[in-house]
């Protein structure tokens, strides 16, 4: 591909330091990431893939730690920057959507307070009417109707599809160059599932350069463009779509494929 | 489609009827202090000798004390003694073990291990103890009782805290919030003290009971509010030597402060079956979950 990645991500390793042990959760992962292209990341359970995804950001909490590696965005090695510089990047140029989407918004706070956070973290300098008419296009382009009840609902007022859909709005406010996804649709049943990959595509087919961490290998088949397959921490195979699919290089990734085909 | 669950918090106060009628009875007793001067029939610290020890009549409805001070009269102005003793304790204790719970837990490490080491030891230190010294030293008073309570009761709100942001700093919607850029003060700020407000809110309740009747327990032994102000403590601490010859001057005191610490007792108690996880938040997204099918 002769397209820049906005995403390149070298040799990184993330270990968490246990009493006793160290447990190489990443260790030597590098991957590209390409505007308007859906980069999925596939493994099992503990293969190391959402704390890969949380590196990113910095987020991994004690006792994890990145030890190496290189994220560059746009040219810049972001793991040079400090705290107060990744809050800058942190939902505005990359922002995460998680597995539980429930859990993942705040019991005592309305939609509309989640989304007026992001605006006022990102955006300072537009008026409360201006914000408003802000949220009402992002929930209509995530797919929701009746916009002004949403943003005077709690999360629990919601059903589990409506609070993904409005996660991926709080992901889009501040109009991010990477999305990236953390298992969205394994909590959600079969149809709301359908339709928030639908919302990704259409994203996708925007110029969003999307990465999707799963490990369904159906979703990846219908969405992905360049597949990596993790297993222990490191990369096993990868590759586009078809040439992982067709071509399957390591044993795991034949035997994730033998699993389900 | 969206179920606004309208008032909830309403719907199921009205569930708890006990805890309305706490509430009504709060409600009186803050009322009458407020209107104290309007509502009481004769001046609280008016001692007329001709008039000592009346059984209840039409002037006197709840009869005199031993200095022939209307009852009725020292028990109204007694709630804004009680009552703002009680509440400006409590207030104070929250204001020191909020933020020293939400600091121990948020930031962990030594400061959590300093934190809840003091808090261990104002949890330990005896009450009564610490309540004669501090006589000792600076004299009776209520405001000194006051300062014994405040000393010491903010441990359990600091703790009760710093174990709730312990777990909420865990929770997904944290991780979320940090995502999305948000600043650490804000995530504090919205995500955490948000979150922790509910059950405060319930043991406060019940520590303003405990309180009461601690501070009226001070007064009662001397070491708290001094004659002749009009304290319940002090009302009931002056009845003793008329127990036989006018046992109604113990009863009436001893019954308000009863009334009152039980009336916020079952209010906390209503407030924590609302506001608990098993019957507020949880319950709410289990009716959300069985409307959506």
């Amino acid at each position: 591909m002769a397209e820049q990645p906005v995403l390149s991500i070298k040799n990184l390793k993330t270990y968490f330091y246990l009493e006793e042990r160290v447990v190489k959760a990443v260790d030597g992962v590098s991957l590209d990431v390409y505007k308007g292209r859906i980069t999925a990341i596939v493994g099992g359970s503990g293969s190391g893939k959402s704390v890969m995804s949380l590196s990113i950001l910095d987020l991994v909490d004690n006792p994890g730690k990145i030890i190496g590696g290189e994220i560059w965005l746009n040219g810049v090695n972001i793991r040079d920057l400090r705290e107060k510089q990744l809050l800058k990047i942190r939902g505005k140029e990359i922002s995460m959507i998680f597995q539980e989407p429930i859990s993942s918004m705040n019991p005592v706070l309305k939609v509309k307070s989640h989304l007026f956070e992001v605006i006022r973290t990102h955006k300072r300098a537009i008026s409360n009417k201006e914000a408003v008419r802000l949220c009402r296009d992002v929930l209509v382009r995530v797919g929701l109707r009746n916009t002004d009840q949403i943003m005077e609902s709690y999360p629990f007022e919601l059903s589990g599809g409506m609070c993904q859909r409005v996660m991926v709005a709080l992901g889009l406010l501040a109009q991010p160059q990477i999305l990236i996804a953390d298992e969205p649709t394994s909590s959600l049943d079969l149809t709301t599932q359908a339709a928030i990959l639908e919302e990704l595509m259409r994203l996708k087919n925007a110029g969003m350069a999307i990465v999707l961490i799963t490990h369904d290998l159906g979703v990846v088949a219908q969405m992905a463009d360049d597949v990596y397959v993790l297993k222990d921490g490191k990369i096993v195979d990868s590759g586009t779509v078809y040439d992982v699919f067709e071509s399957p290089r390591h044993e795991y990734t034949k035997a994730l494929l033998a699993a389900i085909f | 489609m969206v179920i606004i669950l309208k008032n909830s918090l309403l719907v199921k106060l009205k569930k708890q009827k006990l805890a309305i009628m706490g509430f009504i009875i709060i409600s009186v007793f803050v009322l009458a202090g407020i209107f104290a001067p309007i509502l009481s029939p004769h001046d609280p610290y008016a001692v007329d000798l001709t008039q000592k020890l009346l059984k209840p009549c039409v002037d006197f409805p709840l009869g005199t004390d031993h200095l022939g001070r209307c009852i009725l009269s020292r028990l109204i102005y007694g709630i804004r003694t009680s009552l703002t003793t009680a509440i400006l304790a409590t207030a104070l204790m929250l204001a020191i073990g909020v933020p020293l719970g939400i600091m121990a837990g948020y930031v962990g490490g030594w400061l959590d291990n300093a934190i809840m080491r003091l808090a261990d030891i104002a949890s330990t230190f005896p009450s009564s103890l610490l309540a004669l010294a501090i006589v000792g030293v600076l004299g009776p008073s209520i405001v000194n009782i006051m300062m014994v309570f405040i000393v010491l009761w903010w441990a359990p709100f600091a703790r009760i805290v710093r174990s709730m942001v312990i777990k909420l700093k865990e929770k997904e919607f944290v991780m979320a919030a940090i995502a999305a850029g948000s600043s650490q003060p804000s995530i504090i700020l919205r995500h955490i003290t948000l979150n922790v407000i509910s059950p405060i809110i319930v043991l406060a309740t019940l520590r303003i009971a405990a309180v009461i009747m601690h501070v009226a327990g001070f007064s009662f032994i001397g070491l708290g509010s001094q004659p002749p102000i009009a304290d319940w403590g002090v009302m009931l601490s002056d009845s003793r030597q008329y127990l036989t010859s006018q046992p109604l001057m113990l009863l009436w005191p001893g019954l308000t402060i009863m009334l009152v610490v039980f009336a916020f007792n079952i209010v906390g108690e209503g407030l924590n079956d609302i506001l608990s996880p098993a019957s507020g938040y949880a319950a709410a997204v289990k009716e959300g979950d069985e409307h959506h099918g």
